[in-house]
């Protein structure tokens, strides 16, 4: 065999040592792409869990008890709630869809009464004499508070 | 791509899901309360944010002993009990009346601590809303009068027949307190809001400004929205507390003009003050409100170091330069149309 074929030969031999080097780098970073791939997954899912329905939340306390917790985004037919004590005093709460309301109260000040409707963007619904709380979570503006 | 870059990747990625996931577990506390005849709400995200709040509670709860107007044993209720004594005083109603009666000053007397009498007079203090007579305005408003407070070390005196009413601004000055605390207790992301008196602490655990509502006066949600941090965000407004005269059907708002002894009727529907201090913002949206549109921007072109958000009766909306880009007005508001003020 002449020195030029040994050559050959020897070229030959470092191109087929190639393809395996190629094989070990696809094996030695399965798992840290393995890892990337799955963090773009999350991401992906925590993408399309956000844009989920839009849920406005209301909840009615009184006296630090929740009473009731509705999305009024899934109210279709209307309802009355009345939050009474013992003693008489009482708030009626009017629950249709996307809103809410006070509608009716013994309270002195009856500034629930007066605060009408709530689509859940603004401030909460309060009956101070009462300690009658109506608070809401979701909704599209993405407030943290409301100042009034 | 390298197997050093590949890993390179990974880390920093692992991290930023690390830094994620540590704002996350970051203690969060919110609470709500009854207190200062309003309705209270504290969160706070930080180490030990439980125990935080749970000492702000506390305080807001020794603040309305000594604040109130309905307890009897109140500092402010012993003051209004006998006028006309020496009355020892701790250093917290100390620090509201002077700084009250310097708003007085200053507004040339549209925010009076002294207005007491008048409100009573109308019927807001017990919820038995009257028109009095116009003789009865005339005699309670020489009681109303801010800088007949006279000031000793630690006692005040008022004049026979005057009366304190601090709901302008102690709430103001308990959030300025309660911030304070938090900042020393080490909360980076808090926010306040006593009965629609909000302040934000720091930003959201996120890194991004709060997103604060300010009221529809005229009913619904919001109007707009302002982006905000470490900013007392306060609101008055005639729309809360309110009555109509069943012989004449006209409405009467709750605050009362110090210097005419009737409800406001200053074309106005809200003022909202942005400013550091919720003492001062507390203090001066009261005052706006009472002054009007005209006297109130000429009261921050003299001073320029606070912001403002002014509806008018109209429904128009007037804001300060100073957060021209961070108001923007709800595509759902539609009564009035906004304006910078220059």
């Amino acid at each position: 065999m002449s020195a030029e074929e040994k050559e050959e030969k020897n070229e030959i031999k470092e191109k087929k040592v190639e393809s395996p080097e190629k094989t070990s780098w696809l094996k030695k970073n399965m798992l840290p792409l393995g890892i990337l791939i799955f963090i773009g997954l999350l991401c992906v899912v925590g993408i399309f869990l956000g844009q989920g329905e839009q849920q406005l939340l209301a909840t009615v306390t009184h006296k630090g008890v929740v009473l009731l917790e509705v999305d009024l985004s899934q109210v279709a037919d209307g309802f009355i709630r009345e939050v009474g004590t013992p003693e008489g005093e009482y708030n009626v709460i009017e629950v249709n869809s996307g809103r809410i309301r006070v509608s009716e109260a013994t309270c002195s000040d009856q500034i629930c009464v007066l605060q009408g409707y709530s689509t859940g963007d603004g401030r909460p619904i309060v009956c101070l004499p009462h300690e009658l709380v109506i608070t809401f979570e979701g909704g599209e503006d993405g407030l943290d508070a409301v100042t009034g | 791509m390298t197997l050093k870059k590949a890993y390179l990747l990974i880390l920093s990625a692992l991290l930023s899901l690390q830094v994620s996931c540590s704002s996350k577990a970051m203690e969060e506390h919110t609470t709500e309360i009854f207190a200062m005849s309003t309705i209270i709400s504290i969160s706070a995200w930080g180490e030990d944010a439980k125990e935080v709040v749970r000492r702000g509670e506390e305080f807001i709860y020794s603040m309305e002993e000594k604040f109130s107007t309905t307890r009897a044993t109140s500092e402010i209720s012993l003051i209004n009990d006998a006028p006309e004594q020496w009355h020892d005083i701790c250093t917290e109603v100390e620090e509201v009346l002077l700084y009250a009666q310097g708003v007085s000053e200053r507004t040339s007397g549209a925010f009076d601590p002294t207005v007491y009498p008048l409100v009573a007079a109308w019927g807001f203090t017990q919820n038995q809303n009257r028109v009095p007579p116009e003789e009865e305005i005339q005699e309670l408003l020489p009681l109303v009068n801010a800088s007949a407070m006279a000031f000793e070390e630690g006692q005040v005196r008022l004049e026979e027949g005057m009366m304190l009413d601090l709901g302008g601004i102690a709430k103001g000055y308990i959030t300025d307190c309660l911030a304070e605390q938090f900042r020393e207790d080490g909360i980076t992301s808090a926010m306040v809001s006593l009965g629609g008196n909000v302040y934000v602490l720091g930003t959201k655990t996120d890194g991004s400004l709060w997103n604060i509502g300010i009221q529809n006066p005229y009913g619904g949600g919001a109007i707009g929205s302002l982006q905000a941090r470490d900013k007392a965000v306060i609101t008055s407004g005639g729309y809360q507390r309110y009555f109509t005269d069943s012989e004449t059907g006209e409405t009467y708002c709750h605050i009362i003009d110090p210097r005419t002894g009737y409800p406001s009727d200053s074309g106005i529907a809200s003022v909202t003050v942005i400013c550091d201090s919720g003492m001062r913002g507390d203090a001066l949206s009261t005052a706006f409100f009472v002054m009007g549109l005209e006297e109130s921007i000429a009261y921050w072109r003299e001073y320029d170091n606070f912001d403002l958000v002014l509806i008018s009766s109209e429904g128009d909306v007037y804001i300060t330069p100073g957060i021209s880009s961070s108001f923007s007005l709800m595509k759902t508001y539609t009564q009035g149309s906004l304006q910078v003020i220059s």
